[in-house]
C-alpha cells in the first residue's frame, strides 16, 4: 500500500503527444547493488556519495576489452583529476591502470597509492622545477606542454645527468569547435615538429611518446581518429627524420560518459558514443596509419569521465517544498552545488527512492545553500516528493568528489559497495574540526574580550 | 700426452670390466676386476684378454672412444674367462685363445655395427659367437684338454686349490639364507667363479654405483630363482656356463638400460624371466648336442627382440620408454628423462600464438558439438564476450552488435600467405548460415613448416595481406566476420597439414597463453584452449628477452664483488652443439649447462658438470624464467633430484624413484621489485627465483637468486642459499 500523497491539480493537455513522454523513471530507485538506499541513509546520513566497485570494474573491463581486442598494445592511465579518492584509484590499478596526474599533490597520492614512478605520466601546464625533479628522479613519464616547460626540463636534466623520458602534448584541428589550443604545441602549424626537434636534440631526453587531449565530452568520434593519424603521421616522420621509435601514442581522455548535457534535446546515454566506437576509430587510424604491426607504438589512454560517472551516486533527501512566485513547484534537497558541481554542465538523473504514483509534477530543484545559483535542476517531472522523502542522483562519479566546495555545508560521507555487497566509508564526513584544525588564530584573537 | 694415453688404456680396462654390468662406474670397474681376480689363473686370463683386445682394436684403427668405453673389452673379458675355465692351459689354448681373440674383434665390429642400423646393441653375441667356434674347432684340436673338471663331467675345479662348490653347498653361506646366498654366488658366477664372499664384494660395488640397478638385479633373480623352482627346473644349473647371470644382464639391460626404469619396465623383467628361462632351457638340450652351451645367448635374444619390437611402436607411447642420451646410470637416465620430459615436447612445436589481441572466449574447441566435428575437429571458434558472458550488447540481431565482428584477426605464425578468398558477404541475419560457401572469406598461411593455419568466416574486404606476402607473426590479416557458415560472427582457426580450404584439421597447441577461468588467471604452456575459456595472448619483454639471449660466440665474464665464495673470476662462452643445441661453457671447469629460449621462456634444460661452479648455481638460478609482460606469473617446476637433492636422501629415494618420487626439488622465479631509485627505471627488471628440497614435508636445502636485469645485460646477481653461501657477481659482456 502506498503511504499518504499530497493532492495535486494537473491541467488536462490535450495536445498531440511526444514521444518523449513526460518522464523516463518509472520504478523507484530503492538499492545499489543490492544494498538499500534507506540503510545507506541511516547509516552514513544524508547527503552521502556512494560508488559501486562492481560499476567501476565493469565499466573498466568493458572499455579495456573494446581497445584490447582491437589493438595489441594498450595501457590505461586513471585521470587522478577525475576522481581521486584513494579507493577508486586502487580499484583502477588493482585493474591494471597507470596513473595520469596533473599536479605534484595528485603525483603524490600516486605514489602514496603504490604507483611505481614509471607509471606515472605527468600532464599538466604548471610544473614547478621541484615538480620535473621528482619526476625526473622516479623516471615517471614528462608530458611537455609549453617551451619554456622544456627548457625548464633541459636544464634541469643537464644538471642531475639522468635521461628524461618525455611526451610533448599537441593540440590540432580535428574539426570539432572549440579548437582545444591552450594546451600543448600545435600541429599545423609545425611548433609541435619544432619541439620535437628541441627535444631530438638532447641528449639527455629521450622523446617517448607523442600526447593529445582533444576536448572533453567528445560527441564525435572521427575526430579522435583525426587526432591518432596525425599523430601517427606525426611519429612516422620522427622514424623517417631521426630513426628514433616512437613508444607510445596518448590520445588522452574526454570519451562522453551517459549524462545529458545542458540544452541537449535527446538523452546523453541514447546520443554518446559507445567506448568501442572510441576504440574502432583510434585503433583503425593507428593500424592504417602505415606504421608496421612489428612497430606499432603502444596506445596510452586517459579517460577519467567515461570510467567512473556511472559508478558514483548521490543519496539526498527532501528538505522542503513550496512554491514560487510564478506558480512553479520548488523542492529544496540537501545537496547542491556545493556537491554537484556538474550539475552546472548536466541535467543529472534524479530519481526517488521509494514508492511513488503515478503522477508527476514539473519543478525545480534547488540545493540547500542560501545562494541564488544553487540550482540542481533547472526544470524537472518528478512524482510527488514529500519531505524526508530520498532521491538518488545518477552518474556523478566524475569530477564531483573533486571539484566539490567545503561552501555553507561541510562535504559528506562518500562510501564504496564492494563487489560482494559490503559497504566500506572511503572518506569520512567534514566536521567542524577538519576546517579548524588547518587554521591558526593570533593570541590576540583568541578570545572575544 | 704419454701418460693420457696410459689413462685412457686403463680405462679403457677399467670400462671393459664396468661394462659387463652394463656401467662405466670405477666401483664397478674395480670390483670386477676384484671378483675376476677371485681365482688368479682366471683372472689372469681375463685381464690378458681384455688388454689383447683393446690392443688388436686399437691396431685395426676402431673407435678410440669406443675401446675406451670398453665395448671390444667385456666380449674379451668372457671370452677369456670362458676358455680358461673350460680348457686346462697349454701352448695350444694359447694360440687358439689369441686366434679367438682377433675372430672376437673381427665379430664385435660387425655384428655392433650391422646391428646399430636397426638401432640395437650387439651385446654379449660376439662373445657367444667366438666361444662356440672355439668349442666346435676343439674336437679337432687334440691338443686342447677340457680343464679337469669338464673331464669328470661335474663342477670340480680345483685349479690352483680353488673349489668349485655345489650352490647347495652349506659350508660357503655365511649363515645367509638360501637366496641371498644364492644370489651372490650366481652374482658372481659372472666371473666363473661363484662365491658368495665375491658375489658381496660385486654387490656393494653395484650399490654404490646404481641402487636402481642392483633393485633390478634382485628383482631377475628372484624371478629367475621362482621359474626355476616352479618349473621344476635344477635352480643348482644356475651357477653353470653363465646360465644364472642371463638374468641378471636381462633385469638390468631391460628394467634400466635401455629402457627409462620405471614400474613398467619392472614388470617387463618380471613378464619376461621366465620366457628367458623358457629359451635357456630349450637352448640347452640343442646346443648340447654340439658340445655347445648357450652361455648369454638368450638374454641377447631376448633383449635383442624386446628392444626391436619398442622400437617399431608405430604410435608414441607414454610407457616402456627408450633412454636418449646414455648415461650409464639408470638414475640419471630416469632423473633426466623426467625432467626433460616438458622440454622435449616443447621443442618439437612451432610457436603458434593466438590470433588475434586482447581477450577472447573460446566459443567453439577442439571436438566441439556444433560445427568441430569428424575430421575437422581440431579447431577453435573464437569471440569477444562482455563480463556477463554475452557476446553482443543491443538486439544482437546484426552482426555489428557483436563484439567481436570487425575486430583485428592476425597471423598465429610466419609465413607465406598462401590463399585467400573475399568474394561472400557477411550473413546480416544473426543465425543464417551459408553452407554452399562454408569457410565464407577466409586466408590460408603457408608456414613452411608443414603447417598450414586457416583463418576464416573474416569480414569481406577486410583482408589486408595479399597472396604471395610473408607476414611476421602477429601481423593483421583482417577482421572478424560473419561470412559462410557462421550463425554469430566469430573467427575459425585451424592447422592443417595441407594447403585447400576446409582441409582435414591437425591437432597443435599454442605456444603461450593466458587463461582466464572462475576470476584465476594462469600461463598455460603448449597447450590447446579449452572451451568457454578466456584467452589472451602473452607480450614478450623486449628487454628480458635480449638480455637472456645468449648468442654463440658471446662470452660473460662474471666478477664477485664481495666475498668470493666461488670463484672472483668465472668466464663462460656460449656455443652450439652438433645437434644444434646452444649452452654455456664454463672456460676454467669445462662445465656445461644447455639451455634453449624462444623469446617467452628461458629453460635452462640440461647441466653435466661440478655442484660447486658457478654455472652449476646459474643453471639452478635461471632454469625457467618467463619472459613477458605479464607480471604477475609465477613459474613452478620441479628440478631433477639429481642435480640438487641431498646425496644420502637420494641414496634412498634412487630405490624408489623409478615408482614414485617422495623429494620433490621445487623451483619457483617470479617478477621482482626494486626499492630505491633504481626501482623506476623502466628498463629494469628484477628476475627472483628459488629452489628447495622438499623431504617427507621437511624444508631442506635452498637457495635463492635475484638477477637484476638491464637492457644491456644481467647487471648483477645475487644469491643466497640456507648453507649459508652469499655471493652477488656483475656480468660484463665479451665480444
Amino acid at each position: 500500500m502506498l503511504p499518504y500523497e499530497r493532492p495535486i491539480i494537473t491541467r488536462y493537455n490535450p495536445g498531440i503527444t511526444n514521444k518523449f513522454g513526460s518522464r523516463v523513471d518509472y520504478f523507484p530507485f530503492t538499492q545499489i547493488d543490492g544494498v538499500p538506499v534507506k540503510k545507506l541513509i541511516e547509516a552514513y546520513g544524508s547527503p552521502c556519495f556512494v560508488l559501486s566497485e562492481r560499476t567501476i570494474r565493469d565499466t573498466y573491463r568493458n572499455a579495456l576489452r573494446a581497445f584490447s581486442t582491437r589493438y595489441p598494445k594498450v595501457q590505461f592511465a586513471w585521470s587522478y583529476k577525475t576522481n581521486y579518492l584513494n579507493a577508486v584509484c586502487q580499484v583502477f590499478h588493482q585493474e591494471g591502470a597507470w596513473a595520469e596526474v596533473v599536479s605534484m599533490f595528485e603525483y603524490q597520492k600516486a605514489i602514496l597509492n603504490g604507483v611505481p614512478g614509471e607509471q606515472i605520466l605527468f600532464n599538466g601546464p604548471d610544473k614547478t622545477a621541484d615538480d620535473l625533479r621528482i619526476a625526473l628522479q622516479n623516471n615517471s613519464l614528462i608530458h611537455i606542454d609549453h617551451f619554456d616547460e622544456l627548457y625548464l626540463l633541459s636544464e634541469i636534466v643537464r644538471d642531475s645527468g639522468k635521461k628524461a623520458r618525455v611526451a610533448i602534448r599537441i593540440n590540432m584541428d580535428t574539426g570539432v569547435y572549440p579548437q582545444w589550443d591552450r594546451f600543448g604545441f600545435n600541429y599545423e602549424n609545425e611548433t609541435a615538429w619544432e619541439a620535437v626537434q628541441k627535444i631530438m636534440g638532447q641528449p639527455n631526453m629521450i622523446l617517448t611518446g607523442l600526447h593529445c587531449h582533444i576536448g572533453t565530452y567528445m560527441l564525435s568520434t572521427r575526430a579522435y581518429h583525426l587526432a591518432a593519424t596525425k599523430l601517427a603521421q606525426l611519429a612516422l616522420r620522427i622514424k623517417g627524420q631521426y630513426g628514433h621509435r616512437i613508444a607510445y601514442i596518448d590520445i588522452g581522455g574526454g570519451f562522453a560518459s551517459g549524462n545529458t548535457l545542458k540544452g541537449s534535446y535527446l538523452q546523453g546515454s541514447d546520443i554518446i558514443p559507445t567506448m568501442d566506437d572510441y576504440a574502432e576509430a583510434i585503433s583503425t587510424a593507428l593500424l592504417g596509419s602505415g606504421i608496421p604491426t612489428a612497430e606499432l607504438p603502444s596506445l596510452y589512454l586517459e579517460a577519467g569521465r567515461a570510467l567512473i560517472d556511472d559508478a558514483g551516486y548521490l543519496l539526498g533527501s527532501v528538505v522542503a517544498i513550496k512554491r514560487l512566485s510564478d506558480g512553479r513547484r520548488a523542492t529544496i534537497m540537501d545537496f547542491g552545488v556545493n556537491l554537484l558541481f556538474t550539475s552546472f554542465w548536466y541535467d543529472h538523473r534524479i530519481t526517488p527512492a521509494q514508492e511513488f504514483s503515478r503522477h508527476t509534477e514539473d519543478m525545480v530543484v534547488y540545493g540547500p545553500l542560501c545562494m541564488n545559483i544553487d540550482v540542481v535542476r533547472e526544470n524537472i517531472s518528478l512524482p510527488l516528493l514529500n519531505r524526508g522523502d530520498h532521491v538518488v542522483v545518477h552518474r556523478v562519479g566524475a569530477y564531483n568528489m573533486t571539484q566539490w566546495m567545503q561552501f555553507i555545508s561541510m562535504r559528506p560521507n562518500v562510501v564504496m559497495i564492494d563487489c560482494e555487497g559490503g559497504v566500506h566509508l572511503v572518506r569520512a564526513r567534514e566536521t567542524v574540526d577538519t576546517l579548524n584544525q588547518q587554521e591558526q588564530t593570533p593570541d590576540h584573537l583568541q578570545k572575544i574580550q | 700426452m704419454q701418460s693420457q694415453s696410459l689413462i685412457s688404456w686403463w680405462q679403457g680396462i677399467r670400462n671393459s670390466y664396468a661394462q659387463l654390468f652394463f656401467s662405466l662406474s670405477p666401483w664397478v670397474g674395480w670390483g670386477s676386476i676384484m671378483a675376476s681376480f677371485a681365482s688368479p689363473w682366471l683372472g689372469l686370463w681375463g685381464l690378458a684378454s681384455v688388454l689383447a683386445t683393446n690392443a688388436l682394436a686399437t691396431l685395426a684403427g676402431q673407435d678410440r672412444q669406443a675401446i675406451k668405453e670398453g665395448m671390444f673389452g667385456f666380449n674379451a673379458l668372457l671370452l677369456g674367462l670362458a676358455l680358461a675355465y673350460r680348457y686346462h692351459p697349454n701352448p695350444t689354448l694359447a694360440v687358439v685363445w689369441l686366434s679367438a681373440m682377433v675372430l672376437l674383434v673381427l665379430l664385435t665390429v660387425w655384428m655392433s655395427k650391422r646391428l646399430a642400423l636397426s638401432g640395437l646393441p650387439a651385446l654379449t653375441l660376439p662373445f657367444v659367437g667366438s666361444m662356440w667356434v672355439v668349442v666346435l674347432a676343439s674336437e679337432r684340436l687334440p691338443g686342447l684338454e677340457p680343464a679337469h673338471h669338464f673331464a669328470a663331467g661335474r663342477f670340480e675345479y680345483s685349479l690352483f686349490g680353488l673349489g668349485m662348490p655345489s650352490i647347495l653347498d652349506e659350508s660357503e653361506h655365511f649363515g645367509l639364507p638360501l637366496f641371498w646366498s644364492s644370489y651372490f654366488k650366481v652374482l658372481s658366477a659372472t666371473f666363473f667363479q661363484p662365491k658368495v664372499a665375491t658375489g658381496i664384494l660385486l654387490f656393494i660395488a653395484l650399490l654404490i654405483h646404481s641402487r636402481i640397478q642392483v633393485l633390478l638385479t634382485l628383482l631377475g633373480f628372484s624371478m629367475a630363482f621362482l621359474s626355476f623352482r616352479y618349473l621344476g627346473a635344477d635352480t643348482d644349473s644356475l651357477v653353470y656356463q653363465l646360465a644364472g647371470p642371463n638374468f641378471f644382464f636381462l633385469a638390468i639391460a631391460v628394467g634400466g638400460f635401455y629402457l627409462i626404469p620405471s614400474t613398467a619396465s619392472c614388470l617387463t623383467v618380471v613378464a619376461l624371466t621366465p620366457v628367458l628361462a623358457l629359451i635357456h632351457l630349450a637352448l640347452m638340450p640343442v646346443l648340447h648336442r654340439f658340445g655347445l652351451a648357450p652361455y648369454t645367448l638368450s638374454f641377447n635374444l631376448l633383449t635383442i627382440l624386446l628392444l626391436f619390437l619398442l622400437k617399431q611402436r608405430s604410435v608414441w607411447h607414454p610407457w616402456l620408454e627408450l633412454t636418449g642420451i646414455q648415461y650409464y646410470s639408470p638414475e640419471k637416465a630416469l632423473y633426466k628423462h623426467q625432467a626433460g620430459i616438458r622440454w622435449r615436447r616443447e621443442s618439437r612445436y612451432a610457436r603458434f600464438r593466438l590470433p588475434i589481441w586482447g581477450a577472447w572466449k573460446i566459443s567453439q574447441g577442439y571436438d566441439g558439438q556444433h560445427t568441430h566435428l569428424k575430421e575437422w575437429g581440431k579447431a577453435l571458434d573464437f569471440v569477444v564476450c562482455d563480463e556477463q558472458g554475452r557476446h553482443f550488447c543491443g538486439q544482437g540481431n546484426q552482426p555489428e552488435d557483436f563484439y567481436g565482428y570487425g575486430k583485428p584477426v592476425v597471423a598465429p605464425l610466419e609465413g607465406y600467405i598462401h590463399r585467400i578468398d573475399n568474394h561472400v558477404y557477411d550473413n546480416e541475419e544473426i543465425g543464417d548460415v551459408d553452407t554452399d560457401r562454408n569457410w565464407g572469406n577466409c586466408v590460408v598461411i603457408n608456414h613452411n613448416n608443414g603447417l598450414y593455419s586457416l583463418l576464416a568466416h573474416l569480414k569481406k574486404d577486410s583482408i589486408q595481406v595479399v597472396v604471395g606476402q610473408w607476414v611476421e607473426k602477429g601481423t593483421l590479416i583482417g577482421s572478424c566476420g560473419n561470412s559462410g557458415r557462421s550463425p554469430e560472427p566469430h573467427l575459425h582457426f585451424q592447422i592443417q597439414t595441407t594447403p585447400e580450404v576446409g582441409a582435414k584439421t591437425h591437432a597443435y597447441p599454442m605456444a603461450y597463453f593466458m587463461e582466464y577461468k572462475d576470476g584465476k588467471e594462469q600461463l598455460r604452456c603448449f597447450e590447446v584452449p579449452q572451451e568457454d575459456c578466456l584467452v589472451a595472448n602473452i607480450e614478450p619483454d623486449g628487454v628480458l628477452a635480449a638480455a637472456l639471449r645468449f648468442k654463440p660466440g658471446m662470452r660473460l665474464k662474471w666478477t664477485c664483488s664481495d666475498t668470493a665464495a666461488l670463484a672472483a673470476v668465472v668466464e663462460w662462452r656460449c656455443a652450439t652443439d652438433a645437434y644444434n643445441q646452444t649452452y654455456l661453457e664454463c672456460m676454467d671447469t669445462g662445465d656445461l649447462m644447455w639451455f634453449s629460449h624462444d623469446g617467452v621462456m628461458f629453460h635452462a634444460f640440461d647441466y653435466e658438470g661440478k655442484r660447486s661452479s658457478l654455472l652449476y648455481r646459474f643453471y639452478l638460478a635461471a632454469y625457467r624464467i618467463f619472459m613477458a609482460e605479464q607480471q604477475g606469473v609465477t613459474i613452478h617446476e620441479l628440478i631433477p633430484p639429481i642435480d640438487y637433492g641431498n646425496r644420502f636422501i637420494l641414496a634412498i629415494h634412487d630405490l624408489f624413484a623409478p615408482f614414485f618420487s617422495f623429494y620433490p626439488i621445487n623451483y619457483r622465479s617470479s617478477f621482482g621489485s626494486l626499492s630505491g631509485a633504481e626501482s623506476q627505471d623502466p628498463d629494469i627488471r628484477v628476475i627472483e627465483s628459488a629452489v628447495d628440497s622438499n623431504f617427507l614435508n621437511l624444508r631442506g636445502a635452498a637457495s635463492n637468486s635475484r638477477f637484476i636485469i638491464g637492457p644491456t645485460g644481467i647487471n648483477e646477481w645475487s644469491m643466497s642459499g640456507s648453507d649459508g653461501f652469499v655471493a652477488s657477481y656483475n656480468c660484463r659482456i665479451l665480444g
